[in-house]
């Protein structure tokens, strides 16, 4: 306990004024003669008792009275623990978004963030915990490179931050919620002596606002507005560039949708972009200009030959913001690939053969594409041709039919085509065993090979590999339903543990399975391909799926390729490879629309509470501030006024029946 | 200062005013004849007049004396004979301790005790009856055997006119010693503030009984000691023991007066069952209604 003026302690001393009184000065009585004090006597045995207890009592209420008293001018409070170095935990959340890219007053947002930052740091006591996250449309916490899940403190956050001066903030978006949520996940628990504070330093970017739920109460949380200038020149970025068809074959024309922001813009002199484009050693450019900005504009490319082509719009303006003046794309410049289908059906080249609906099938397109040329150049030949094998290496894939039948073909040479990369699929049904055939499926790993025929029930495909790029197009329903493919046959085998199934039959039977064979891929499915099998090849699904298992052995069963994202604080704008696809990552469009919140506007947007009256003060603050006249929180003058009271009704009354 | 200088009804009325007559002897003379002269009436001449018989009632008699509680019984009426016995003896009982000169309002109880009974002196003399002393504290101090011849009066006063007596009550063995001397039959009046235990008190009293004497239990107490003083913080000095005790009389009052009224309650139950006559009487009640009220009860006996 403290107390406001404790010089008038001394006023306790006071207490020796009824000490004195009852002591020194008791007036002497008269005396009185009685015949007899023989019952006064027995009445003041009784009597005296109480009197002597209620005298004593009397004077210690009248000294606790002045003593309280003495401290109630003397305003006694309880000084507020102080937050310890031990408690409570500062996390700043600075803005990494693209929008903290622009330029104010001459300096970037982003920089300003970071000393905003080091700044509030350096005043947090020795020893306190501290976190930073960077955040854009997610949180990057500054660790301890040593220690992933400890926190750092103060200390070490500003040398990393110094370090992050050089490189620039992300291109991605701003997610408000998943910082404070963030955020929120770091501070400590409450326990009345730990105090929590939340400092946001960002440009305030308007975005979609969802509020928190239920910030507690007792975490300040401090908003930075780096309040970045308005400009004089609207900010015009390049919101979008979509080529009108990301897979293309050479020589196919192709053309470029571009969106340039804000429309509202009306442009003085024509606006100047700028196209690059580039493949490997190729590179292409070209130009125009914008007279004014309309919903899309369309830019026709130059024909591009195989490969993947990485282009980026550039717009030639004189803004604040300069990293969404630019934006990437992707091209991908495929040749066709070459398929031979080597029929074993010995009913070959009828109306009736089932190789007819697989070439019908890889010719056409399938459902929502439209092709000039589709992507597979078919060559068809019958396992009684003796050339059926002739020049397979310019071959990417060879469908085998009726394979029960096939006979003539070289398997050697078949196999040493996949061995070296090529792709093979082969229909296991339909009747009979041939040498060819036997020597075929032995090397494969397939044994017991045999038709069985549907009893009643139709066989049909019950589970398939979901996460397999085959089956990505089969997700919805517009490339058909796979589990209404119906099989009247089916082909029974074993296979060896070097296949994978991919897709089985409701009795369990496996109805695709692959194997890799040297660099090259087998696929295998246990049917015929044509209505010997089945009514399936009229089926929505059958189309899309002959295509499907060719563009896996060749390495381009994924129909996106291509994918966009956001750049991030950790994914930088560009084209990058993986996994077999392209990632073109592009800033923000959102960023490049300045619209900001104030403070107060942010707050309500997601449910934070006000800032405190008064800031939580230092040690020293608060004492410096400290100031006889000013009315404590804390005070106990109501509660010692009280006992004052108290003691002063006991003494009236217990003065009455005491005499002296 | 005499009584002749202020009217006797005054100074009768007057305790503290009458008491400053020195002379006891004008004082006893002053509330006899002021009784006598038709202040306060009697209902019988003689004060040691004894009831005799009946007779029936003829024209001329004084209507004083007829018998009318016979009269509400049987509608007839009938004088009542007094015999006037000269052998009538009156025992004064005097107690003259120490506690007896308790004087709170300038009255002791020892002066009014002898002023009293040198007034029932006077009219038993007066009447010829023989009258007796005895002077008492804790034992008997002084004793004047009853008689009615003409010094015996003055005697009496000289007896009375002594101071108190420096030596502690012992009322049961004073009574003792006292009833060996009084065979004859009488009247015993005894003045005292009884401040002793009711036991030793009674049974002295009952030694005097014993010898069929009628007694009659003058209680005399000074004001404070019925009842304390005001309100104040005071030292109260016990005068045979001589201990002091201070004490808030008014926190004690209640209490007190409890106690006291108790401790005379058990003094009227006691005289009661031993046919002893109290008179209950303070030093500011004017002595002359101490007189009369004795006669007033005594004529309520017959």
């Amino acid at each position: 306990m403290q107390f406001i003026q404790p010089l008038l302690l001394l006023g306790a001393a006071a207490i020796a004024a009824p000490i004195l009184l009852h002591l020194l000065f008791r007036p002497k009585p008269r005396i009185v003669e009685l015949g007899s004090i023989q019952f006064l006597q027995e009445v003041l045995q009784q009597h005296t008792r109480r009197q002597r207890l209620r005298h004593w009592t009397l004077l210690a209420i009248r000294c606790l009275a002045l003593i309280v008293l003495a401290v109630l001018f003397a305003r006694p409070f309880i000084q507020q623990p102080q937050p310890s170095g031990a408690s409570g935990r500062l996390v700043v959340l600075i803005d990494a978004s693209a929008s903290m890219a622009r330029a104010s007053s001459g300096e970037m947002l982003w920089r300003r963030a970071l000393r905003e930052a080091e700044q509030r740091l350096q005043e947090v006591p020795a020893g306190q915990e501290a976190v930073v996250g960077l955040f854009d449309q997610e949180v990057h916490a500054l660790r301890n490179n040593e220690q992933v899940d400890s926190p750092l403190v103060a200390a070490e956050i500003v040398a990393q931050l110094q370090d992050l001066r050089a490189r620039g903030p992300g291109l991605g978006g701003t997610d408000y919620l998943a910082a404070l949520r963030w955020a929120l996940g770091q501070c400590q628990p409450s326990d009345g002596a730990r105090s929590n504070r939340v400092c946001l330093i960002t440009d305030l970017q308007q975005t979609s606002a969802i509020a928190v739920d239920a910030w507690p109460k007792d975490i300040d949380v401090e908003i930075v507005d780096l309040k970045p200038d308005a400009g004089d020149a609207p900010n015009l970025f390049v919101r979008e560039a979509v080529p009108a068809k990301h897979v293309l074959r050479p020589g196919e024309a192709a053309s470029l949708l571009i969106d340039v922001q804000p429309k509202n813009v009306s442009l003085k002199t024509p606006l100047s972009l700028r196209i690059e484009l580039q493949s490997g050693g190729e590179r292409k450019q070209l130009e125009t200009k914008l007279e004014h900005l309309e919903d899309r504009h369309q830019v026709e490319l130059p024909a591009l030959g195989p490969g993947v082509w990485h282009g980026e719009v550039v717009v030639e303006s004189a803004d604040a913001a300069e990293s969404d003046d630019a934006r990437h794309f992707a091209l991908l410049v495929e040749p066709r690939y070459k398929v031979l289908l080597i029929d074993g059906d010995l009913k070959a080249a009828t109306p009736a053969s089932d190789a007819q609906f697989l070439e019908a099938a890889v010719r056409l397109a399938p459902a929502g594409q439209e092709f000039e040329q589709g992507p597979f150049l078919l060559t068809t030949k019958t396992t009684a041709q003796p050339d059926a094998l002739e020049g397979v290496d310019q071959q990417q894939v060879v469908m085998v039919t009726n394979v029960p039948s096939v006979h003539g073909v070289n398997v050697g040479s078949l196999l040493d085509f996949v061995r070296r990369g090529g792709g093979l699929m082969l229909f296991l049904g339909g009747d009979g065993s041939t040498a060819a055939s036997e020597l075929l499926t032995s090397q494969l790993g397939i044994s017991q090979l045999r038709s069985r025929a549907a009893d009643g029930v139709p066989f049909q495909l019950a589970t398939w590999d979901a996460e397999h790029p085959i089956f990505a197009p089969f997700q919805g329903s517009e490339q058909g339903v796979l589990e209404r493919v119906a099989f009247t046959q089916i082909a029974e085998s074993r296979v060896s543990e070097d296949w994978r199934t991919l897709a089985t039959f409701q009795s369990g039977h496996a109805a695709i399975f692959e194997r890799t064979l040297g660099k090259g891929r087998v696929l295998a499915v246990a049917t015929g391909c044509g209505t010997q099998s089945g009514n399936w090849p009229r089926t929505a699904a059958y189309l899309p799926l002959v295509h499907q298992l060719l563009l896996h052995l060749v390495g381009r069963a994924d129909p996106r390729p291509i994918r966009y994202m956001t750049a991030d604080f950790d994914h930088p704008a560009g084209i990058r490879e993986s996994g077999g696809r392209w990632l073109v990552a592009n800033a923000a469009a959102s960023e490049s629309e300045h619209q900001a919140w104030t403070p107060l506007a942010f707050r309500q947007k997601f449910a934070l509470p006000l800032p405190s009256l008064q800031p939580v003060p230092s040690t020293s603050t608060m004492a410096a501030q400290s100031s006889p006249d000013r009315l404590r929180p804390n005070e106990w003058w109501p509660w010692l006024a009280v006992a004052l009271l108290c003691l002063l009704t006991l003494d009236t009354i217990l003065a009455n029946r005491v005499r002296f | 200062m005499t009584s002749a200088t202020r009217p006797e009804h005054d100074i009768l009325a007057d305790p503290e005013l009458f008491m400053r007559v020195e002379s006891l002897e004008l004082r006893a003379r002053g509330i006899v004849e002021g009784f006598l002269n038709g202040l306060h009436r009697s209902p019988y001449v003689g004060f040691s007049a004894e009831f005799s018989a009946h007779r029936k009632y003829v024209a001329g008699d004084d209507p004083r004396h007829v018998n009318w509680k016979l009269y509400a019984r049987h509608k007839r009426l009938y004088m009542k004979e007094y015999d006037a016995e000269t052998n009538f003896r009156l025992h004064l009982l005097v107690d003259v301790s120490r506690s007896m000169s308790c004087a709170s309002l300038g009255i002791s109880k020892y002066d009014y005790a002898t002023t009293l009974a040198a007034a029932l002196a006077y009219l038993a003399l007066r009447q010829h009856d023989a009258v007796g002393l005895t002077l008492f504290a804790d034992r008997v101090i002084e004793q004047l055997p009853p008689r009615n011849k003409p010094g015996q009066f003055h005697a009496l006063l000289k007896a009375l006119t002594l101071l108190p007596s420096e030596a502690k009550s012992n009322l049961e063995y004073a009574f003792r010693q006292a009833s060996k001397t009084m065979r004859s039959r009488g009247l015993v009046a005894v003045f005292s503030d009884l401040f002793d235990e009711p036991e030793r008190l009674f049974g002295g009293l009952a030694e005097i009984k014993f010898h069929r004497h009628e007694v009659l239990l003058f209680h005399i107490l000074d004001p404070w000691e019925r009842r304390l003083p005001p309100d104040e913080t005071l030292r109260f000095r016990d005068l045979e023991s001589g201990v002091e005790m201070v004490a808030d009389a008014g926190a004690i009052r209640d209490a007190y007066n409890q106690r006291f009224a108790s401790w005379e309650t058990s003094i009227e139950d006691r005289c009661r069952q031993q046919r002893i006559t109290r008179i209950p009487l303070t030093t500011d009640a004017p002595l002359v209604d101490a007189l009369v009220t004795y006669l007033v009860q005594r004529a309520q006996l017959y």
